[in-house]
């Protein structure tokens, strides 16, 4: 069923040509928060909200009541159409805009998408008994019994889930009841974590800390109703003790489950998750929200993120990267920086390797073709350096550039050259600021990935002496894959034959923009040079 | 089982998060590797506290308080330890000596249990034996002001200085007949000490400070003044007022500081360079650490002796000497003391002193007890007899 | 909407607030009063091993960069804030002085962002742990920028088989002095650092002493496994000591319910984040700080504003943070100041 409560859209009269418009998926406070603030600042929002993203992540706060912090954040959102879901919509790039067709089959487009998936608990550990409850925001003070807060069992407990943990175990001490925590690791967030964690102290919370051995739990009594349970657990302050505790209930605290991220939010982040499975890779251009795949933001739970300060302030930062990239995508969409020609063979490896979702495939009855999206197109160069037929026109890819360099020197003077191919992201910032050796010719590339087999070849035959690619690390590569596809390029060109009767001297490193020292130490290591 | 012990401003036990500072900075942590600050504290968090009446640790602890110097809740360790040996104290597992002692105290004014006319008559007889031995006596010559009404200070000394070192009474006798010291001492209550505090006995330990200040009211003095004691002048200087709930209506001043009172006066009359050897200072826990008394002594020693070192560490990071809180006069300790105190041997042997000062009885003896047991190659002087000897160069 | 925005502190956050501002078409002026931009973060080293290792520290050089080619940012680098004047809805005009000069400049300005950031905590009241006393000794800051200038042999001193071991929480948690709080960064810092201490010289061992592994943020929880599988010995429990005899360092800690005296080579202090000194500017805005002396924001949930409205605050001088925090918060800064202009706008 669905609602749209909301037809006049975008109310201050901006045409919908010129509004920037956002389309927000997902439910839950992260997605209010983007959509609030990105209505606050004048873009055109369209929320399609899920009903059911689940709440029970984020807990009461002293002074502020979640559900109706969520209410009131809700209410603000008088200029964003809301359109109510049960499935999330289609949405595909064209033309350099995002379009996406909902259930009710009506389409828009949009500059732009925010997603908001919200995420599950990971569930109770199995060998606890059946009648462990998981800690939910439901869960709330345990007046007058005895309870277990077990955290960091068989794996670590969120530092968020494990300081409301805490809270509510104060709350259960102060109301007559006896709670003992049970941790590896007492989390402490914020500037304020400390005091929480203090004052749970005062209050009579029972902290027992163990190490590598996991605490036991036993059903005590037998039958359908357990008579309570016994906790056994190594303590490590006091490690020739063992801490025997009996009590009413258990309240395991976990952590977000990556493996309950939603196949529909997956699907339009690219599939950019990190190791474990959350959403973004680990990457630090995928802060604040920021996703490989251009012009989606992925904020709230299903980042690993269960922490109600830092997913608002998250949203609220995702909902300000997004404005900008908006803006400069727009100026992009006019450009024609980047275009694919009738050379293309349509072998379709720009369209897989581009890290950054600007390449896609038009399906036609004829003929299937390669669409560039400007807008989309960060101009890493990786797309061309792949491209078998040189379809690819990219105005900043090397290529021209390295050509034109060689062309001006003398076969003598490149003979003594080593050719360094630095990013520009980070050898191309130090190499600014230092003097380059004589017997080295530095050149910024927009990614170590554009520096193809073809341009590695193409010095070494012009007689070079050597050259070097310099990529940013593993795992800070802005365009994601452009390290590995420079370190493999650089091992198949050290298997290459002998040219002019030498060896190529030819090699790989990485950096960051910050070590410029061992950027020197590296470059005369390599270059046979003493360091200066 | 008793409830939450209040430290002191709200400090409590359960205050400890665990982090480990204090265990490295107690010096008994290689002599009982099985117990420390931080274990101690999480038995009684734990409700164990009465199986801890039965451990040793509780009566090794010094009571010096070095492990709070590193503990981010400024947990006091001495009134902690303090509470746990009150209930092995009412489990009757407390040290028979110590409760013996208490127990003169109470009756006789002073934990050996020397009657009062016995202690008038050996004060007197020791100071007829210093008048003979001394040349340059002042015209008033030489007396015991006992009991004496409206003078400026009420002297209260350690029993050690009328039982086992008698010349040390003779040496603060000298001190105040040098300094022209308007003083007295009372017949009643004549010992420093308060041997309850060391049992976490808390009641009869208001009792014993209590007899202090009203003997002091009684004589109308000015000053309370205590010889050269840690814990006695700690708990007139910091616990008195709070345990009576009402001011003192007496100033509290130790020996040390009314000499350097006269120094800075320019009444003392001393020798500077009059001292030889190399000198250093201990800094006794209560005086420094509890109390801040640091510099004082310092300055003290600095106007006799030109060859001053420092043990490292020093002030509120000093090491115990080993002999405090009781662990000196329990004799369930044995030898122990002197095996605990390694770590302190070693700082004073380390700063190359050939005379170490310090302005505690109890640290005197237990450095003196060191001195010879490890045969080492120096002096242990108090401040005063320091001063007195530069006096009489 | 002419006038700038005005941006006091030119470290990850006031660049991060400005180059979100600018990238929204907004002008700014970055008021620095150091030499150059960046921060504390200028000093800190990269990570990575044989891959990166997310400690967000070169993402200074790409704000830098676009701070600096920007025609929206107006970057003044020895320059302060020397007082601004207030109407009821927010700063007017702020007047900057040149340091160490006369010279002054009086800017209209739409919005005030306080971004004065944070100074690493000194440890030399912590005589016991005897940093700069004991040789062997060094804190994160120092590791930090030894590595940045590629010199860890000054750490090494060439020799084999170092035993190293990390002191955390130094001068954080600490309510004795003043820091009842947890600086956020330094757990994952000094892991980070164990891994790249390590993979620079792989004969190293390392242990950890700490009171709790801080596991905030995305990575943290990866970082630890790392470490783990390194080998990096995890100890709770932090010594409050360090003497020395010889060229060894010795601690006592308990280990397996054991008093131990152990010996390493180098020790590294996890040094806290404490509160900016406090700012003459500040007091005039009559900007309130919290109880460790960072600026106060309105609510935890609205933590970009301050009391005053159009001024807002923005990274470390609102309260310790890692830098992948201090972008979010800056993110947001630059978000609710968009907001607040445009309502104003409308208004
Ligand atoms: C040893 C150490 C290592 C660290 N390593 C990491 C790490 O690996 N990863 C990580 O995420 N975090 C790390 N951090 C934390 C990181 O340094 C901070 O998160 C970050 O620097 C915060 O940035 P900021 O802009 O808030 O503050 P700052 O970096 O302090 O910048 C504030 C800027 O404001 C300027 N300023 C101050 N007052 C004024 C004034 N009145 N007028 C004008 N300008 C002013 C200062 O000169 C400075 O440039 C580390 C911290 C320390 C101490
Ligand atoms: S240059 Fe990079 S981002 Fe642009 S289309 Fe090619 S691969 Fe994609
Ligand atoms: S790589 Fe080149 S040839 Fe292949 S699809 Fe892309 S543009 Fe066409
Ligand atoms: S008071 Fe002294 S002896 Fe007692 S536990 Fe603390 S450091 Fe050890
Ligand atoms: S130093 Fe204090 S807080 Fe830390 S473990 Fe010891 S008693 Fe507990
Ligand atoms: S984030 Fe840190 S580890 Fe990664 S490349 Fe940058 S400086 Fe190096
Ligand atoms: S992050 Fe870790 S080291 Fe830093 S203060 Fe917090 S707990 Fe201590």
């Amino acid at each position: 069923m669905i609602l749209r409560h909301s037809t006049e859209v975008n109310p201050t009269g901006q045409s919908a040509e010129t509004a920037q418009r956002v389309l927000v998926v997902g439910g839950g406070i992260p997605a209010v928060a983007a959509a609030q603030a990105l209505m606050e600042t004048g873009v055109q929002v369209t929320f399609a909200r899920f009903r059911d993203v689940a709440e029970h992540v984020y807990f009461d706060m002293p002074a502020v009541h979640v559900g109706d912090y969520l209410r009131d954040l809700s209410a603000e959102l008088d200029e964003v159409e809301i359109v109510d879901i049960t499935r999330a919509p289609v949405v595909w790039r064209d033309h350099g805009v995002f379009r996406a067709t909902f259930e009710d089959g009506t389409e828009s487009a949009y500059d732009c998408l925010l997603l908001a998936p919200g995420i599950s608990l990971r569930p109770i550990p199995l060998d606890l008994p059946v009648e462990t409850e998981l800690f939910t925001s439901r869960i709330k003070a345990l007046p007058g019994q005895q309870v277990l807060f077990l955290m960091d069992y068989k794996e670590l407990t969120h530092p968020a889930l494990g300081m409301s943990a805490i809270r509510i175990a104060a709350e259960t001490a102060r109301n007559g009841g006896k709670a003992v925590v049970c941790f590896r690791h007492a989390p402490v967030l914020h500037v304020f974590g400390e005091a929480l964690y203090d004052s749970a102290r005062k209050d009579g919370v029972q902290f027992v800390r163990y190490g590598e051995e996991s605490p036991k739990v036993q059903r005590l009594g037998d039958g359908g109703n357990p008579a309570g349970f016994r906790l056994a657990v190594s303590d490590i302050i006091d490690s020739e003790n063992e801490f025997v505790w009996d009590c009413d209930r258990i309240v395991a605290v976990t952590g977000p489950d990556a493996s309950s991220i939603s196949e529909w939010a997956r699907t339009m982040a690219d599939g950019d998750l990190d190791e474990r499975g959350f959403m973004l890779s680990d990457n630090i251009h995928s802060n604040s929200g920021r996703s490989f795949a251009s012009g989606v933001f992925v904020v709230g739970e299903a980042t690993g993120n269960l922490d109600l300060i830092g997913c608002m302030a998250q949203a609220r930062a995702a909902a300000a990267q997004a404005e900008a990239w908006m803006r400069r995508s727009r100026l992009k969409r006019e450009d024609d920086f980047l275009s694919v020609s009738t050379a293309c063979v349509r072998c379709l490896t720009c369209y897989r390797v581009c890290p950054h979702s600007a390449l896609s495939l038009q399906p036609q009855v004829s003929r299937s073709r390669i669409e560039p999206s400007p807008s989309f197109c960060l101009e890493c160069g990786i797309c061309a350096s792949v491209c078998p037929s040189g379809a690819i026109s990219l105005r900043a890819y090397p290529e021209e550039s390295i050509a034109g360099l060689i062309k001006e020197l003398t076969p003598s003077e490149i003979s003594g050259l080593t050719f360094v191919f630095g990013c520009q992201r980070s050898a191309g910032i130090i190499a600014e600021s230092i003097d380059m050796p004589e017997n080295a010719r530095f050149l910024a590339v927009p990614c170590a990935g554009s520096v193809s087999d073809y341009i590695i070849w193409g010095v070494l035959a012009a007689g070079a002496r050597g050259v070097l690619v310099v990529g940013c690390h593993h795992g800070n590569c802005r365009s994601d894959s452009g390290t590995e596809l420079a370190a493999a390029r650089v091992e198949r060109g050290k298997g290459l034959g002998v040219f002019g009767g030498k060896p190529p001297r030819i090699g790989y490193f990485t950096i960051a923009p910050n070590e410029s020292a061992r950027f020197q130490r590296l470059l005369h290591e390599f270059l046979g040079n003493d360091l200066p | 089982m008793s409830g939450e012990i209040l430290i002191s401003s709200e400090k409590s036990y359960s205050d400890c998060f665990t982090c480990g500072s204090c265990i490295s900075r107690c010096f008994l942590a290689e002599s009982y590797p099985e117990m420390n600050p931080r274990k101690l504290v999480h038995r009684l968090l734990t409700g164990r506290e009465r199986e801890l009446a039965d451990s040793e640790f509780i009566w090794a602890c010094t009571l010096c308080g070095r492990c709070t110097t590193g503990c981010p809740k400024g947990l006091e360790m001495d009134a902690i330890v303090r509470h746990l040996r009150g209930i092995a104290w009412q489990m009757g597992k407390a040290p028979e000596r110590i409760v013996e002692g208490v127990k003169k105290a109470l009756e006789f004014g002073n934990n050996t249990g020397l009657e009062s006319a016995a202690f008038v008559d050996m004060a007197e007889w020791l100071a007829e034996e210093l008048a003979d031995e001394m040349e340059d006596l002042p015209e008033e010559g030489l007396s015991v002001p006992i009991d004496k009404e409206g003078a400026d200070v009420l002297y209260i000394p350690n029993p050690r200085e009328y039982t086992s070192n008698p010349n040390m009474f003779q040496t603060y006798m000298k001190f105040f007949t040098y300094t022209n010291t308007d003083w007295t001492i009372s017949s009643r209550v004549f010992d420093i000490t308060n041997w309850a505090y060391y049992l976490g006995d808390n009641q009869d330990a208001l009792v014993l400070v209590r007899n202090l200040v009203e003997e002091a009211r009684r004589l109308k003095v000015r000053t309370l003044l205590s010889t050269e004691c840690g814990h006695g002048f700690k708990i007139l200087r910091k616990e008195a007022e709070q345990w009576l709930g009402e001011p003192l209506g007496v100033e509290v001043l130790s020996v040390v500081e009314l000499a350097h009172r006269y120094l800075e006066e320019g009444k003392l009359p001393v020798k500077p360079g009059s001292i030889e050897g190399t000198v250093t200072y201990h800094d006794p826990c209560n005086v420094g650490r509890k109390l801040g008394v640091f510099e004082q002594p310092r300055e003290l020693i600095k106007a006799i002796a030109d060859d001053f070192v420092e043990l490292w560490p020093n002030r509120e990071y000093s090491i115990c000497c080993g002999g405090g809180g009781s662990v000196g006069q329990n004799t369930r300790m044995g030898q122990k003391k002197l095996e605990h105190a390694l770590a302190k041997h070693d700082q004073i042997i380390r700063s190359g002193a050939t005379v170490i000062a310090t302005s505690c009885q109890n640290c005197l003896s237990q450095l003196g007890d060191l001195q010879s047991r490890y045969d080492m190659p120096l002096e242990v002087k108090s401040v005063i007899e320091l001063l007195v000897e530069s006096i009489e160069t | 909407m002419d006038k700038p925005i005005v941006v006091v502190g030119g470290g990850i956050a006031g660049l991060s607030v400005a180059g979100m501002l600018a990238g929204n078409g907004m002008r700014c002026i970055i008021v620095e009063r150091e030499a150059s931009l960046g921060g504390h973060v200028r000093d800190w080293a990269c990570m990575a091993t044989d891959k990166c290792l997310r400690c967000f520290c070169c993402s200074a050089e790409d704000l830098v960069g676009y701070a600096r080619s920007s025609d929206k940012i107006d970057v003044r680098t020895g320059w302060e804030l020397s007082s601004v004047s207030l109407s009821s809805g927010g700063p007017k005009q702020a007047v900057l002085k040149r340091i160490g000069s006369a010279e002054e400049k009086t800017e209209e300005a739409a919005a005030l962002v306080i971004a004065t950031g944070f100074e690493p905590y000194n440890p030399g009241e912590k005589i016991l742990l005897g940093h700069g006393r004991l040789d062997g000794v060094f804190t994160l800051a120092e590791m930090d920028s030894l590595l940045r200038r590629d010199m860890l042999s000054v750490f090494t001193r060439g020799r084999r088989g170092l035993r190293a071991a990390f002191f955390q929480c130094v001068g954080s948690r600490d309510a004795n002095s003043g820091a009842n709080y947890c600086s956020q960064y330094c757990c994952k810092a000094a892991l980070r650092m164990a891994l790249k201490l390590m993979h620079e010289s792989p004969d190293i061992s390392v242990t950890l002493f700490y009171i709790d592994i801080q596991l905030a943020g995305k990575y943290a929880g990866a970082l630890l496994k790392a470490a783990e599988d390194k080998g990096v010995r995890l100890q709770q429990g932090v010594p409050g000591e360090i003497t020395n005899s010889e060229d060894l360092l010795e601690v006592i800690v308990e280990s397996q319910g054991l008093n131990r005296k152990e010996p390493f080579d180098r020790v590294i202090l996890s040094i806290g984040e404490r509160p900016s000194p406090k700012q003459s500017v500040l007091d005039q805005l009559g900007l309130p700080a919290n109880e460790f002396g960072f600026v106060s924001s309105r609510d935890p949930l609205d933590n970009s504003r301050t009391a005053i409205p159009g001024v807002y605050v923005a990274g470390t001088c609102s309260g310790p943070k890692d830098i992948e925090t201090t972008l979010e918060h800056a993110g947001q800064t630059a978000e609710v100041i968009m907001a607040d202009l445009r309502k104003g706008a409308l208004r």
